[in-house]
């Protein structure tokens, strides 16, 4: 009778085990990372991070080399045109200053909020996707900083996602390439138009594909965050550079491919932005404080920040 | 084979699929070391130890994945479960076969993650692009399975020791 009962034992095994997954499936699909499953998700990542950061320094050189054996064809002419560009930039350098500073000034007559006051929190990636059909990195800081889940992340070059998940120690980001990711996009050119840019599962770029029909975009045309209420982002952060406009059947519209000013493989620090959509720069306060040194039957009058020395038979007020 | 050598196995692999693997991609993809494993054990030790120690190490790794929690576990389960079968069953394979093994045991793990995954709504898996993700997961695995088959069999085994209902053959 040993057989049969193996083949009972088995099966009871293997339904048990499927019944377990569906649940849990059902149960994530449901109510998301919240509550219990939420809770033991963030304990394993807040468990596993100080190991990330410890392998982080001695995987990637590892990674990179790996990387440099897979794809040492591209490296040299990639290289070749890096360098192109650098030099091209460096005469660009100047006039984009001076347009960065009028900017800035127009938008302080306008009492716009500029993205320059928003404290950022400046994080080293740690580790990146562990699965296939995802697109995110891990970063060293989370709560303990005060990094919160939808926060804005950034780097020097540009756009990089947004925060989806923080844990004491570390937080989980969505890039752009992510297939979840969508974000409001408009191109930085004469006729600028706006659409929703989302990325696509294995693929380095992201695609507006509502763009209104008649709208002129072209190969080249930088893309930024548009300025929309609630949007995760500042408006005017660089997204990244039109690569293909592809019009669609009957005139309605265009299928636009946008390459990301970041590179995601390879960046390491990017700066997650305390930015509160629809309300702009998180303002930390400041104090001021007022020193008094007061003696019997003085008069003084006090203002913030001011030291103050009282002579004998004066009175005292303060000032707000 | 012990129960503590199992945790430690499946904590390992954990670890080393999250933490190192990221840092080492075949043309953007992660192999699916627990899926690898699970069916090196499904192979040493029966379906039924395959299909636990796939289910726990696919749930360890949805933890840090954006994917439903025990979509891996569900796909690393049932691929385990048929590979133990199979080799037990059917089909009696010497060990230089491990690279096909792990490639097929790849291709089944996707198909069923993307079917399940498509089923429960995750957008992720939508589209061609999954199937050449699948392919060249199955491609990474093949890579390792020799290793990790070697692995195994010598961490887990013990001759002298059985738990009850997991008996060796």
């Amino acid at each position: 009778m040993a057989r049969p009962r193996n083949a009972n034992r088995r099966r009871f095994v293997l339904v048990l085990v499927v019944l377990t997954s569906l649940t849990l499936i059902t149960l994530d699909s449901r109510s998301g990372r919240t509550g219990p499953i939420g809770i033991v998700g963030r304990v394993a990542h807040a468990i596993v991070s100080p190991v990330q950061r410890a392998t982080s320094s001695v995987a990637s050189p590892i990674g990179d080399w790996w990387s440099g054996v897979t794809d040492s064809g591209n490296l040299k002419r990639e290289n070749r045109k890096l360098r192109a560009q650098i030099t091209e930039l460096q005469n660009n350098q100047k006039e984009a200053d001076v347009a960065l500073a009028q900017d800035a000034e127009l938008k302080r007559l306008l009492r716009l909020p500029l993205l320059p006051s928003a404290r950022g929190i400046t994080a080293r990636v740690v580790d990146r996707d562990p699965g296939n059909f995802e697109s995110t990195l891990t970063i060293s800081r989370g709560q303990e900083s005060g990094i919160e889940k939808d926060m804005a992340v950034v780097s020097s070059l540009g756009v990089v996602g947004h925060v989806i998940d923080s844990w004491h120690g570390g937080a989980k980001v969505r890039v752009l390439t992510d297939p979840e990711s969508a974000i409001a996009v408009r191109t930085n050119s004469k006729h600028s138009v706006t659409g929703i840019a989302q990325g696509s599962l294995g693929s380095h770029e992201v695609t507006v594909s509502d763009f209104p029909a008649g709208a002129v975009v072209r190969t080249g045309d930088t893309v930024v965050t548009a300025d929309l209420q609630n949007s995760v982002f500042p408006p005017d952060l660089v997204v990244g550079t039109v690569t293909s406009v592809q019009q669609k059947p009957a005139g309605l519209g265009s299928i636009v491919q946008i390459r990301p000013s970041v590179d995601f493989d390879a960046i390491q620090f990017v700066e997650v932005l305390r930015w509160v959509p629809g309300q702009g720069p998180v303002v930390v306060p400041t104090t001021t404080t007022t020193t008094t040194t007061t003696t019997p039957g003085a008069t003084t009058t006090t203002t913030p920040g001011a030291t103050t020395t009282t002579t004998p038979g004066a009175t005292t007020s303060s000032g707000p | 084979m012990r129960l503590s050598r199992v945790a430690t196995l499946l904590v390992v692999t954990v670890v080393l699929q999250v933490a190192v693997f990221p840092h080492i991609r075949l043309d953007g993809r992660v192999p699916d070391l627990g899926l690898v494993v699970a069916v090196a054990v499904a192979f040493d030790h029966g379906p039924e130890a395959g299909a636990l120690f796939g289910f726990f190490a696919g749930v360890g790794f949805d933890l840090f994945l954006e994917t439903p929690l025990g979509l891996s576990g569900l796909a690393y389960a049932l691929t385990a479960y048929t590979v133990g079968v199979l080799q037990g069953g059917v089909l009696r394979t010497p060990k230089w076969f491990t690279p096909v093994i792990g490639a097929l045991s790849g291709l089944m793990c996707g198909l069923i993650f993307v079917g399940v995954g498509l089923l429960a709504g995750v957008d992720a898996v939508h589209g061609n692009q999954a199937f050449v993700t699948i392919a060249l997961t199955s491609a990474y695995n093949a890579l390792l399975a020799p290793f990790v088959f070697l692995v195994v069999g010598a961490w887990l085994r013990d001759p002298n020791e059985r738990i009850a209902g997991w008996g060796r053959r």
